[in-house]
């Protein structure tokens, strides 16, 4: 879409964009990758000298709210200066070429690039019948295997891509998989979330410019930079929840005074992302700061894990009534809760494509 | 009268304690410029603080003698503080969104001087618009 010839440095100039603003450009860069600001000028001298790598981004059974959220900024900003600095050849929703000349465009950079390029996912891969998702009566799985073949690296963009979402969800009528089910032979970077924060998207994207390397990943492929800590660590009601006060409901006197949504089903103690600290909305807030618990999308199988309303502590194998109701009781309910979310945390990296939701557990129990 | 429990837990929620530190940081930073002229800069970004404890921060700073604002991508804002070699840099996008803050330890931030990219990019316009003015004096 953007000619691939010059560096971005030379982009730049010719675009009239001074080397001052490139430098702030690089020093927020630097923040955002939770670099110290002495590595400013490492990535401005990658970033200039580098031509652009090539990225094909694949849409598959997804909502768009991926993409939706990468393009939510305003221009340029730190975002849409990233894409300056890749070449984005093949995006379906974005680009202009449209049917046989849009595929071509992707079969030219797949071939100039071969073995460089960069493959960004969205959305997972239905396995059940191939006309569920098609595109260019192509099923996805087929396209997918095609074109990661001679790709660099895989980003999986959302929770879709990264551990199948809400497609994948039961009863799964699709047979939908995260990518890492059907690509095992090159690395592949998770970047969850429903949809994942802007920045922490463009941010893995500029690592691999600057580095030519993928950043370091936790046990779920996730960038340890921003997924390694949980919500509730970085909560600013933690405090609340430390002296065991929380919200009963979501209209009274405690969830007024901003007390810990624990009690009102918050997922934020297993729930590994930045919100906390980057926040959504151009830094506005984010769902905790709204009044709302965490719902975990950035975790696998978050839409199966039991009702969003219900404490942690009830939704994992301590959950039936007299184990939880005496860990919720006074004054060791943090520690309880605490041990509860870790639990449930433990048993999701064992497992995390098997982990049983809760409500089924039930049922099972029930017939 | 007995506290209110509450607004005791809320006054101690608003505090991290990383105010102090920061101060301290800068101290030592300081004193290393001072010594060997050894440049540094903190990211304030990456620290957890609440905006009480940042408002204070830059208060205890206090404010110098020099402020600049630089218009590139965006409205940054340079001020010296209080300490010579004590500087706040504050960068916004062009929606004038808080893209970073930094307390800088250093004779002159970086992003003050003029560029040699853009001295060397302004040379060669300078060049051309006397070049444009002789043509248009020739013509006349």
């Amino acid at each position: 879409m953007i000619r691939r010839q010059q560096t971005l440095g030379e982009r730049l100039e010719e675009r009239g964009i001074s080397r001052r603003s490139f430098l702030k450009f690089c020093t927020t860069t630097a923040s955002l990758l939770a670099l110290p600001p002495a590595f400013a000028p490492r990535i401005a001298e990658a970033l200039e000298s580098q031509r652009r790598p090539s990225v094909i981004w694949l849409s598959f059974q997804e909502c768009t709210g991926c993409s939706e959220s990468i393009l939510r900024a305003g221009s340029p900003s730190i975002e849409s200066l990233i894409f300056e600095a890749i070449s984005l050849d093949y995006h379906e929703t974005l680009q202009a070429a449209a049917g046989h000349q849009a595929e071509a465009a992707r079969e030219q950079a797949m071939a100039e690039n071969m073995g460089k390029y960069l493959v960004v996912v969205d959305g997972s891969v239905p396995l059940g019948n191939p006309g569920f998702s098609t595109v260019a009566g192509q099923s996805n799985v087929e396209t997918l295997k095609r074109v990661a073949k001679g790709a660099a690296a895989v980003i999986c963009m959302g929770t879709c891509s990264a551990f199948g979402g809400i497609p994948y969800a039961k009863p799964n009528p699709t047979g939908a998989v995260p990518v890492s089910e059907i690509i095992t032979d090159k690395p592949i970077v998770n970047v969850p979330g429903c949809p994942p924060i802007p920045a922490v998207m463009t941010s893995v994207i500029a690592h691999y410019i600057t580095f030519g390397s993928l950043p370091e990943l936790d046990d779920l492929g996730r960038p340890k930079v921003f997924y390694g800590q949980n919500i509730h660590d970085r909560c600013y009601r933690r405090p609340f929840y430390e002296r065991g006060q929380f919200a009963q409901s979501f209209d009274d006197e405690g969830a007024k005074a901003g007390w810990c949504l624990y009690k009102l089903g918050c997922k934020g103690p297993t729930t590994y992302n930045a919100c906390a600290v980057l926040k959504w909305n151009e830094g506005t807030s984010f769902p905790i700061e709204a009044g709302h618990g965490c719902l975990g999308c950035s975790e696998p199988n978050f839409w199966d894990k039991g009702s969003f309303y219900a404490p942690l502590s009830t939704a994992t194998e301590l959950g039936s009534g007299t184990v939880a109701a005496g860990v919720l009781a006074g004054a060791v309910l943090g520690a309880g809760a605490g041990y509860a979310g870790r639990k449930m945390q433990e048993k999701g990296k064992a497992g995390p494509f098997e982990a049983p939701p809760v409500a089924d557990a039930g049922q099972k129990e029930n017939s | 009268m007995r506290p209110d429990l509450n607004e005791v837990l809320r006054r101690r929620a608003a505090g991290t304690g990383n105010m102090v530190l920061v101060l301290h940081e800068v101290s030592h930073a300081l004193d290393r410029l001072a010594r060997t002229g050894e440049t540094h800069v903190i990211d304030l970004s990456s620290l957890p603080m609440t905006p009480v404890e940042l408002q204070q921060l830059i208060a205890s700073l206090g404010e110098g003698e020099v402020r600049a604002v630089i218009e590139a991508e965006g409205r940054s804002e340079v001020t010296e503080t209080g300490f010579s070699g004590v500087w706040l840099v504050t960068h916004r996008d062009t929606d004038d969104m808080l893209r970073g803050r930094y307390i800088e330890i250093t004779p002159l931030p970086e992003i003050l001087r003029s560029q040699d990219a853009d001295i060397r990019a302004a040379a060669a316009r300078l060049a051309r618009k006397l070049d444009q003015i002789s043509d248009l004096e020739e013509a006349s």
